[in-house]
């Protein structure tokens, strides 16, 4: 059937296709490289490239050229790309604002359907978030406090902070001077005082210090000392009193008088964490407002974790108040996994946040989970080449071996060496 | 475990796994919108990088075909998947970009000559030189020999050898026959192997070899190492 023994010069028999030269059956040779022929046809291709040179040397440089490019590496789309997008959508009449590109202007379209659940995609936010870190930053530099925990307090109350300023503009949105301001730094930063003022003292106060944009995550996680808490949690909207959400219009009255703690504050930022050195200020009262999810929801959350990452549940005793899995994320796969519980947390509608501390009540559990750190499988992401929607698949690989309880001790964890942050994901049901 | 973990990844690998968040951004949900922009920057961007082959033109590409698609999300109708539907949009969205930056007609090359890689009358000059390689990723070799291939052609091995799409969505993306795709990648690789031959890469250069077929250094083929440039 297959014109084995054939030479080339030999002229068309049986399935003749392979004894042209490559360029005749060039779709085959690209499926040949993909190892997709059948064996009768990859038999015949091998045959002809034995006794044909020419082909030979040019499947050669098939075959170099595609290896070249599949491990080409992808770059990362510009930072602000999401912002200009998605700031056009949510405000495509931006009073003042340039056309979105050049040579023409999308018609604007009618946002109501957009505004109806508020998240404001201000380039002004960006701003914001910049110079607050900068003050925080910069006090915690001057106050050459080592006190780490002190440390992480200021930034991540810096970072709930312009989380709530991000709420807060929304009124910013609705006036026109305020969003044209990315000049006008100095502008913006007493917009976003006075914001915050309310969602300051209400850190101070009761909840604790909470991360749910993405890159702030990251950032927080890299520098992250301790084990890190990620909470699924119903959505503010969702719960019976939603934290902060409401509190932006009761708050405009004491604005002026809170405006003005909260710059002292930002000001003397440096100072207030080092005298107060002795821990996270907010220790004695409820450090979160648990929004519980649906058991529904709950149970979509556990197994689509579980699905994806391979992880399994903790045992009961060291669940921090619900359903708790834990692992050790690589600094440099900090994305990828991240990317997958956002994706989680958008397939199933449910919040994400990130706390540094673990809840007032969890304190002892999630004191075991850290005594029995050795047993915390690594999580390690798998760049998927394709179809590829979700980009990444998750295995996890254990330091002590299931069957050895109570080998663990001494056992150096990725955390220990600074490659890895230990991740406690919680789901509040 | 494992068997609810292979459960739910067949079901979600069966259908779209965009439609949910399809479904909820249509409505005005703006955290699905976000997620549907996060799942896709990646390939998005790379492709218009690739396709226009600069970062200012190919962030400019995104963005208009990312606007593009999701002011029009009512009009997607579930035939093909979301990824296939949004990526053409991209395609498009970079060829009318190329487009205006040269004037001469092109639909006409790209439908018709297959005969090979275009000739110097297709070449897309970025005009901008010395890029950035952290903007890039590439070798101005390969980036330059990728902008020399008749677009057709680009579009194919980009979307396929570079960022890993199946022939099957490449071909639905580009409105074309699956053996259409192949055939296109492979001339694709052989002018890129020319052009990389010729700067010094370590490849086998597939012209010089059938103008003088017989008379090959057998050894280059055999010297597989790694090298690249």
């Amino acid at each position: 059937m297959k014109p084995r023994g054939n030479s080339l010069d030999s002229g068309p028999t049986g399935s003749g296709k392979f004894n042209r030269h490559i360029e005749g059956w060039d779709a085959y040779a690209v499926d040949y490289l993909d190892g997709r022929l059948s064996p009768d046809d990859k038999a015949a291709v091998e045959q002809h490239l034995a006794e044909c040179q020419a082909c030979a040397v040019r499947m050669a440089a098939q075959q170099r050229v595609a290896s070249l490019l599949q491990r080409t590496p992808d770059v990362e789309p510009p930072e602000d790309l999401e912002d200009r997008i998605l700031g056009e959508l949510l405000f495509p009449m931006r009073p003042g604002a340039e056309p979105a590109f050049r040579g023409r202007k999308l018609e604007p379209q009618p946002k109501p359907t957009w505004s109806r659940r508020f998240r404001p995609w201000i380039p002004v936010t960006a701003v914001v978030v910049v110079v607050l870190m900068g003050i925080v930053t910069f006090g915690v530099l001057k106050s050459n406090s080592n006190n780490l925990a002190s440390r992480q307090e200021a930034s991540t109350t810096a970072q709930v902070a312009t989380d709530r300023a991000s709420a807060g503009s929304t009124f910013a949105g609705a006036a026109p001077t305020m969003t044209t301001a990315g000049a006008a730094v100095t502008t913006t930063v007493v917009a976003a005082a006075t914001t915050t003022s309310a969602s300051t003292k209400q850190t101070l106060t009761g909840a604790q210090a909470v991360i749910r944009d993405p890159k702030q995550m990251v950032r927080a996680l890299e520098s992250a000392a301790g084990p890190a808490y990620i909470s699924f949690q119903a959505l503010p909207s969702e719960a019976g009193t939603p934290p902060g959400g409401t509190a932006a219009d009761d708050t405009t009255t004491e604005t002026n008088v809170a405006a003005t703690e909260t710059t002292q504050e930002a000001a003397t930022g440096g100072t207030a964490p080092a005298g107060s050195s002795a821990g996270p200020p907010a220790t004695e009262t409820p450090l979160y407002t648990a929004d519980t999810l649906s058991p529904a929801k709950a149970d979509e959350v556990i197994s689509q974790v579980a699905a994806f990452t391979t992880l399994e549940q903790l045992p009961p005793e060291l669940s921090v108040g619900g359903p708790t899995f834990a692992a050790y994320v690589s600094h440099k796969q900090l994305n990828a996994f991240l990317d997958l519980l956002f994706s989680i947390k958008a397939s199933i509608q449910t919040d994400l946040a990130l706390q540094m501390y673990p809840d007032d009540d969890a304190t002892e559990t999630a004191g075991m989970i850290v005594q029995n750190k050795a047993f915390v499988p690594v999580i390690i992401a798998h760049v998927v080449p394709q179809p590829a929607v979700n980009r990444y698949s998750f295995t996890t690989s254990t330091l002590v071996p299931a069957n050895q309880e109570g080998a663990g001790a001494g056992v150096a964890t990725p955390d220990d060496e600074g490659t890895h942050v230990l991740i406690v994901i919680l789901v509040r049901r | 475990m494992r068997a609810v973990a292979e459960r739910l990844n067949t079901s979600l690998h069966v259908r779209d796994p965009d439609l949910f968040l399809v479904r909820l951004a249509r409505e005005g949900d703006t955290d699905a919108l976000s997620e549907l922009y996060r799942r896709h920057e990646r390939r998005v961007y790379n492709l218009a990088l690739r396709t226009v082959g600069n970062p200012w033109d190919a962030a400019d590409v995104a963005q208009e075909a990312f606007i593009k698609a999701f002011r029009n999300l009512d009009s997607f109708k579930g035939e093909s998947l979301f990824s296939t539907w949004l990526h053409r949009i991209v395609v498009n969205a970079a060829y009318d970009l190329l487009r205006r930056q040269r004037p001469e007609p092109i639909d006409e090359e790209i439908l018709n000559d297959l005969s090979g890689p275009a000739g110097p009358a297709s070449v897309v000059g970025s005009g901008r030189e010395g890029i950035d390689p952290a903007l890039d990723g590439i070798s101005d070799p390969l980036r330059d020999a990728l902008m020399r291939l008749n677009e057709g052609f680009r579009f194919a091995v980009v979307l396929c050898d570079l960022l890993g799409f199946p022939y099957g969505e490449a071909a639905e993306i580009l409105g074309v026959q699956e053996g259409t795709i192949k055939s296109r990648i492979f001339r694709a690789r052989e002018a890129l192997a020319e052009a990389l031959a010729d700067v010094g890469y370590d490849i086998p250069s597939p012209r010089n070899r059938r103008r003088a077929e017989g008379v090959t250094s057998a050894g280059e083929i055999g010297e597989q190492d790694e090298t690249e440039g």
